[in-house]
Parts: structure tokens; sequence; C-alpha cells
């Protein structure tokens, strides 16, 4: 009998360590993803984190207004392994891929004008995995696997980490006279 | 035996509880409230190949930080907004739900416009509502402290006001409550329209304001992608036929043409330049001011 509990005990024990190791991945782009505050950026509330794992792909479907600069940044804990991010954004109605990272140095960093208002749809793709590759633009070859090694904070996150996409506004400002 | 585990056992149980209930590695600022700990279990990493979809809504308070960039004589008129008086009136999670997003987009619009001692008064009933609906420990007495001490600082007071609506978001989010979140959304979206069509009710060819309001087509269609992730949820369904309805009317606005790709323009990238903008018509925005009137209407009871 006293063995039983305390197999339970030492059970309830290890979830509750498992527990303390995982991560919400809320607000991660608000404190890891570096902000251009200084030059007037503002923070655009359809930012968004998650909890990626290799491979891995997100597809989120945001508005973009005429007239306004934006930048979006990208960012990751190392838990994810090494490799950049994949960003591609391409318009919600017609599927044209209106930019794509692998063809800009897999940039972590955009930013542009919005010259029409319109919906778009920003794929971010963790690095590494043997998933869906195929289904993101051409140009990335999977040539940045991601290892497996991860810190300790996320070592019990399922080989997880958090991403994070922060996207910043300002209105364009005018050129000439 | 048997004391000897106890004696093992009980304070390394302690040990592991404290730890996970107080000593959370969070930076400064942040909530940390026990429901937003134990959420991280819930967020779980999908395999390779999984692609998962989401839908974004911009704030309340862009909206109205764009009308304010217009600097044009939108009426900034306070009377428009939810009474404070009606609070009494909210007595179920739907309604409730609901008016904490219509209540929080009228504190962003006292924020924005410059109305400090008005938006103390919303902050009360967002803090009243928040605690009714489970996200008290979002809205704290600190939020409360500031908003009184910047009350005639306007640029302070919006950050705060957005600092609020964010982390009330993120909370909801955090803490798997995105039914309860799609309502206050729902609200502050509406709430949103309602007061930036009460600057312009009448149609005026080539206003950026009613151009803005026709570009809400797209949020719409972002919330409601949102929302009907929780349409098995019966109050989530309604507040869904409600903008279904409107939705309808949106749909009816052309849509922007030209090509999405970006083109380099003195070195700044510039996304779907030489397209035509989004054409809404007077019919179509009498019949979006109408709707939007009717389906406050019903949110807020009045």
């Amino acid at each position: 009998m006293n063995k039983i509990r305390l197999i339970i005990l030492a059970s309830v024990l290890c979830l509750s360590v498992g527990t303390l190791s995982a991560q919400s991945c809320t607000g991660f782009h608000k404190k890891a993803c570096s902000s251009g505050a200084s030059e007037g950026w503002v923070y655009n509330s359809q930012s968004k984190s998650g909890l990626f794992e290799a491979g891995m792909s997100s597809e989120i479907k945001i508005v973009i207004f005429k007239d306004f600069d934006y930048a979006m940044t990208l960012c990751n804990e190392k838990a994810l392994g090494k490799g950049e991010l994949s960003l591609s954004i391409k318009d919600a109605k017609t599927g044209e891929v209106i930019y794509d990272n692998a063809t800009d140095d897999q940039s972590q960093h955009i930013e542009f004008t919005c010259a029409t208002t319109r919906s778009v749809i920003v794929t971010v793709t963790a690095p590494g995995g043997d998933g869906n590759k195929s289904s993101k633009a051409s140009g990335n070859d999977n040539k940045k696997t991601a290892s497996k090694t991860v810190s300790a904070k996320s070592a019990q996150t399922v080989d997880g980490g958090c991403v994070g996409l922060l996207i910043e506004q300002k209105a364009s400002s005018k050129q000439g006279f | 035996m048997n004391i000897s585990f106890r004696k093992i056992l009980l304070p390394f149980s302690l040990v592991v509880a404290l730890i996970s209930g107080g000593c959370g590695n969070k930076p400064a600022g942040e909530t940390t409230d026990n429901m937003a700990d134990t959420s991280a279990v819930k967020e779980t990493a999908k395999k390779p190949g999984e692609v998962q979809k989401y839908s974004q809504v911009p704030s309340p308070g862009e909206m109205f930080s764009f009308i304010k960039q217009l600097g044009n004589k939108a009426k900034d008129d306070v009377t428009q907004l939810n009474s404070p008086e009606n609070l009494k009136k909210y007595n179920d999670n739907k309604s409730k739900a609901l008016n904490f997003g219509i209540y929080s987009a009228d504190l962003l619009f006292c924020s924005t416009f410059n109305h400090g001692a008005e938006a103390l008064k919303y902050f009360v009933n967002i803090k009243k509502l928040g605690d009714d609906i489970g996200i008290s420990t979002a809205i704290n007495e600190q939020t409360a402290t500031r908003i009184s001490n910047n009350i005639s600082n306007p640029d302070s007071l919006a950050n705060i006001s957005n600092d609020l609506y964010f982390t009330t978001f993120d909370h909801l989010e955090s803490n798997d409550r995105g039914n309860t979140l799609a309502m206050v959304m729902a609200g502050g979206w509406v709430e949103s329209i309602y007061m930036v069509t009460s600057m312009e009710p009448v149609y005026k060819k080539d206003s950026p304001v009613i151009t803005r309001v026709a570009e809400q087509k797209y949020t719409l269609e972002n919330l409601m992608d949102f929302m009907k992730k929780y349409e098995k949820d019966a109050d989530v369904a309604s507040v869904l036929k409600q903008l279904d309805n409107l939705k309808a009317e949106f749909d009816k606005i052309e849509d922007a043409k030209g090509p999405a790709a970006i083109t380099v323009k003195k070195g700044k990238k510039i996304l779907g330049g030489g397209s035509t903008g989004i054409a809404v018509t007077a019919d179509q925005y009498k019949a979006i001011v109408e709707k939007t009137m009717a389906i406050r209407k019903m949110m807020t009871q009045n």
C-alpha cells in the first residue's frame, strides 16, 4: 500500500517538474524580438508568438493598411535549433507570393511601405525538420537542418521553442515637397 | 519506512510546489497568476508538416490612432460612447464579455482623443466586468493609478490603455479562453466601427475616414475567421450570425485591384504600388452604418 502511495507521489512530482519547465510563448515577441521603437515604430497588435517544433509552419492572416510603413521582425529561442526562420508573405485573396526571405538572404527583418490596403498571409517556418518544406516557397533547400540540442529551460517542451513575429508600423513619410 | 518517506517526500513536494507556483522566470511587469502558469502545458509544439492558421485583428486603438492622425474635424464626441451607467444591464456572460470589449474600445477612444476624466470611468467598468468574467488578474490597481496620474497626458494614457488591451488579450489567449476572447474582440471591433461611422455618418466621396471604414471588410473577415474556431459556443455563434449580416454588406465593396508584388523605389520596398484602392459607394456605406448601429444596439442593450 505504501509502495503504491509512493509511486503515485513520485509520478505527481515528475509531472510537476515537467510542468515547471514547460513555458508559455504568449508575448514572446514583445520580449525577444528587437523593436525599432526608437525610430518611431509603433507596436502592431497583429504580432504573434507560438511554440514551434523544428520544421513546423504557421500562417498568420493580417491586414496591412495603405500609407503605412511596416516592419516585421522574427525571433526564436535557441532551443529550436540552428538556422534562420523562413518568412513569406502572400496576398490572401490571390495567393500571389509577395515576398520570401529565401530570396533575401534569409533576412529576419523586413521593412516595406504598403501602397494598397490588403489582407496578407504571413507564413513563418521554423528551421530544420523533414516535413513541409515542399509546401514552402522554393529556394530553401533544408540546408539549415536544426540540431536537436536544446537548452535546459526547454528540454522538456517536446523539442520545441518559442517563435515570435513582431509587427510594427508607422505612418509613411510623404516624399518630395 | 513510511515515516522516512514522509520525511523526504513531503518537504520535496513543498519545494516543488513553491517553485511551480512562485518562482516562474517571468520578466517584470508580466502577469504571474496561476492560470497563466498552468496554461503553459496546453501550448504544445506541433509536428513538422502541420500548418497552424491564425487570423489576427488590429486593435480598436489602431483605428482611433489613424483617425486622429488625419487631424480632421472628427467629432470626438464622448456622448456616442456606451454610457458607463449601462453596466448594470450586463448580467450574463455573453453581455459581460461583449461589453468588456465595447468599454475597452471606449477607453481607447477616450485615451486617444484626450478625454482623461472619462477614461477613468471606463476603466472602472472594465475592472468590474473583468472581475466578473475571470480576468481580474490582468487588470490591476496599478493600472488605475497610472490612468489617474496621466489623465491630462493623452500619449501616456493611450499607451496605458493599449497595454491594458494587449494584456487582456494575452491573458485570455494564454488561458485557453478563446470563446471569451472572441466576444471581447467582437465587442471592441463593433464599437470602433460604430464610433468612426458616428464621426462621418453621411457618405462623402474620397473621405479617408470612410475609406478606412470600407477597408474594415478585411478585418471583419479575420475577426469572423477567429470566431469560427469557437462557434460551438452558443454565445459566439449568435454574435457570428449578427456579424455575418454585416459582412454581407462589406462583401459588396469592390476590392483593391492590381498586383501585390513588392517593388523597390528609391531604396524603399513598396508593396502593391500602382493598384487602385478599395471602392465603396454611398448606398454600401449607408447600409454598413445602419447595420453596425443595429448590432451595437443589441450588444449594448440601448
